[in-house]
């Protein structure tokens, strides 16, 4: 029996992104499959379907320079030591973002040498931008890009404004409605991406200004839509103290929802972390108390859980109080052993950024995104490459 | 479901169902239960529509991949076998040289069982993503229409991609 052409479709879905570039070369049928949208959209899916059977975690953080840098890490034995850095598909931002969530990273070279750009033009909001996300809506089969922006300092108590802007319609169009409205969202509030959903701990304000709740405030990327979500009130409180927000981050463990609820010693060293889980999406009660958190000497910043639930923190280093908040280090932390394990990767305080949802694509083949940037408009920042097959 | 040939044979034990299927390679012949058989939706459409008869013949696929498909499918029409068990199974199933997986595919394929098209397939993606673009044309006979000039092209657009490969 000879081979069946149509049987190559499935198989490259298999194979990694870079690979593929190079079977381009094979011959022109099969060059023309590989560059199809159609592929591109099979294999980054494919790629979403397998990504819980390899552990590879990302992670972005910024050097004592303030440059910044992305990671992929996949062995388990070396963990901290054994990566890769790979280049980020956005030019045109000068300043830096804040947080990220993606998956579909789309694959090409660190030293981006001779490299397209597919621009984008100068999105309507101004302000400190928050989150910045790229990805596909396997939905409607779109890529698009997702902008939810913080205001600017002299305006600290407006709502956050939401913008997305579409690939084939080549349009930004704002994202409305009486829930964002109702939010304030901090800039330097962590955002945990789960199944396809953007999470922020945010203050919910009453319409007469009154009133003040701690909310979940999400954002679904494959539909567009902001909803406030509950948060584990009766859990949380401690000593009947109302709950404070700046004790609170948000993250992923094992896939699920999660609070940290951290002491909170000072800014930079939260002292010790109690994780909770939230085990029936968007249910208010009950959370799971999963375990705490409480090396000695305190834990500095809990940032994330890798796939084999080790913590990973990062850590001052106590030899540094001079231009402390851009020497922090990376560690693990095994939940087990309450071992604490420092590797070698280095930067600026809270801006470290893990994300166990990284996979590779073929997207933005044609080039990287360009996006016009103008520096007295205010900072505009991206952040990354969310996933929005994943829903 | 699970449990009903126990019962068949332990109440009046008449024969169970089984289906022979011959390869017509080099004539091999295997006889399978028939709900083993039925994991083919070729072989499930021949025998609802009554076009099995009592041998069913199963054209080119040889024997010694026709083995390999029913190991597979007696594994998975075990309703007993865990989910861990069914991936130890399937790795042991695949791990052959890649020309045993093309026809090995190509079997699943024709007979349409979706499980063994999966795991099969992502052996050869596997086995072939660290062979040079060269080798993998010529393993599976594909032909070269581009000029040199137009390969050259092709990969200076991702030249990077190469690094490490002739």
């Amino acid at each position: 029996m000879s081979w069946l052409p149509e049987l190559w479709f499935d198989v490259f879905t298999r194979l990694p992104p870079k690979y593929l570039l190079q079977l381009r070369c094979v011959c022109k049928t099969w060059n023309s499959i590989i560059k199809s949208p159609t592929f591109i959209r099979a294999q980054l899916n494919q790629s979403i379907a397998n990504k819980n059977n390899n552990g590879t975690l990302f992670l972005r953080h910024c050097d004592e320079d303030k440059k910044q840098h992305f990671t992929i890490h996949k062995k388990n034995e070396s963990f901290g030591e054994d990566y890769a850095e790979i280049g980020f598909p956005f030019r045109g931002t000068k300043r830096k973002f804040n947080f990220i969530g993606f998956c579909g990273w789309p694959v090409h070279s660190l030293e981006h040498v001779h490299r397209k750009f597919i621009s984008i033009p100068k999105p309507h909001h101004i302000g400190i931008a928050h989150f910045m996300g790229f990805g596909v809506d396997s939905k409607n089969g779109d890529s698009k890009v997702v902008r939810v922006v913080c205001p600017a300092r002299s305006n600290p108590q407006s709502p956050p404004k939401a913008e997305v802007y579409s690939l084939s319609l080549r349009l930004w169009r704002y994202i409305s409605g009486d829930v964002i409205d109702s939010f304030r969202i901090s800039l330097w509030n962590r955002l945990a991406f789960v199944n396809g959903v953007l999470h922020w701990i945010a203050l919910s304000i009453s319409e007469n200004m009154d009133e003040k709740a701690i909310l979940i405030l999400s954002y679904r990327i494959a539909d567009d839509r902001f909803q406030k979500m509950p948060l584990p009130q009766s859990s949380l409180i401690e000593n009947r103290e109302p709950i404070d927000s700046f004790k609170l981050s948000i993250g992923e463990y094992q896939g699920l929802l999660a609070i940290f609820q951290n002491e909170k010693l000072s800014w930079t060293n939260l002292g010790s972390c109690r994780i909770w889980m939230m085990e029936k999406y968007g249910v208010e009660e009950p959370w799971t108390n999963l375990f705490k958190i409480d090396p000695p000497g305190g834990i500095g910043v809990v940032i994330g859980f890798r796939k084999n639930g080790e913590g990973i923190l990062e850590m001052g280093n106590e030899d540094t109080l001079v231009d402390a908040a851009r020497r922090r280090q990376m560690a693990t932390y095994d939940i087990q052993t309450h071992q604490v394990r420092g590797f070698e990767i280095r930067g600026c305080f809270n801006l470290f950024y893990v994300d166990n949802n990284y996979v590779e694509s073929l997207l933005l083949l044609e080039g990287d995104l360009y996006m016009e940037y103008d520096g007295n408009r205010g900072n505009i920042g991206i952040a990354g490459n969310a996933n929005f097959a994943q829903i | 479901m699970a449990s009903a040939p126990e019962n068949e044979k332990n109440a009046s034990a008449p024969e169970k169902k089984t289906l022979t299927l011959k390869s017509m390679i080099n004539n091999e012949e295997f006889v399978v239960d028939e709900h083993v058989a039925l994991q083919s939706v070729t072989i499930k459409n021949m025998v609802d529509s009554d076009c099995a008869g009592d041998v069913i013949p199963v054209p080119t696929i040889s024997g010694e991949i026709l083995a390999l498909v029913i190991e597979y499918c007696k594994n998975h029409a075990n309703p007993s076998a865990s989910e861990d068990d069914l991936k130890k199974a399937d790795a042991g199933i695949v791990a052959k040289d890649i020309y045993t997986l093309i026809d090995l595919v190509l079997a699943a394929n024709f007979l349409d069982i979706k499980g063994l098209l999966e795991v099969t397939s992502q052996k050869i993606a596997d086995s072939i993503k660290d062979l040079p673009h060269q080798d993998v044309r010529e393993i599976f006979g594909v032909e070269n229409d581009y000029t040199p000039e137009e390969e050259a092209a092709v990969r200076a657009e991702h030249d990077w991609a190469f690094e490490g490969f002739p």
